[in-house]
């Protein structure tokens, strides 16, 4: 599995900011997922080694169908 | 809804922060991280908890309570700001509806005060999570290494 890290967005004008200059320090492939204007699937998360949501309280809400692949 | 006039200190004059709970001070996410820090806020909501989700750090008072929670053995929610970097506090005096009508000096000098400090804390942490989902390397830290696929 190629590493991979995906970052939900909730609002155009936030940014993953300190996050993304680490990943681009690293030359870590992510994916930056805008929920105004696109969705998350289950393989989306599948495919993802991590998940991070930054921001609002929003972000959680697409977690919710994930649950069974975050389950231990 | 928390106070509009400032987003680093509460309507009592108290700088907003995040108290790390014990769980939260074991997790790997925020080791190295003080067990107190203070945080840029730019909501009034929160996140409500259920069973599921493991509470690592809140905010004092009611407002904003659940800051950061875990919902997986690598998925976490961070609602206060840590990945804020002094340009992107710049470019939301700007871009935000409230911030744009605050005292942009006042607001700048009060980031300014804790940037450092909020700078080092936002990078342990962001290195701790790409550690957490092996997309840096490091062998003091002892993780589930599992991929999320693999995890259901």
């Amino acid at each position: 599995m190629q590493q991979h890290l995906l970052i939900p967005q909730h609002f155009d004008h936030e940014r993953p900011g300190l996050l993304l200059q680490l990943l681009e320090e690293h030359s870590i492939p992510v994916d930056i997922v805008n929920l105004a204007q696109d969705s998350i699937s289950k393989a989306d998360i599948s495919k993802s080694s991590a998940v991070v949501a930054l921001g609002g309280p929003r972000l959680t809400i697409p977690i919710e169908p994930w649950e069974g692949n975050l389950k231990t | 809804m928390p106070d509009k006039r400032n987003r680093l200190f509460d309507p009592d004059g108290n700088r907003y922060a995040v108290k790390l709970s014990q769980q939260g001070l074991n997790d790997p996410l925020l080791s190295s991280i003080p067990a107190t820090v203070p945080v840029f806020q730019l909501h009034g909501q929160t996140v409500e908890l259920n069973e599921r989700i493991i509470l690592l750090g809140s905010g004092a008072g009611s407002q904003c309570r659940n800051q950061i929670v875990k919902v997986g053995p690598k998925a976490y929610g961070l609602q206060c700001h840590f990945e804020m970097t002094p340009a992107l506090f710049s470019s939301w005096l700007d871009l935000d509806n409230d911030l744009r009508n605050m005292n942009h000096d006042c607001l700048e000098s009060e980031f300014a005060e804790i940037s450092e400090r909020y700078l080092s804390i936002g990078l342990t942490l962001f290195r701790n999570f790409l550690r957490l989902a092996e997309l840096i390397c490091d062998p003091l830290l002892n993780t589930e290494t599992k991929p999320f696929s693999e995890l259901i």
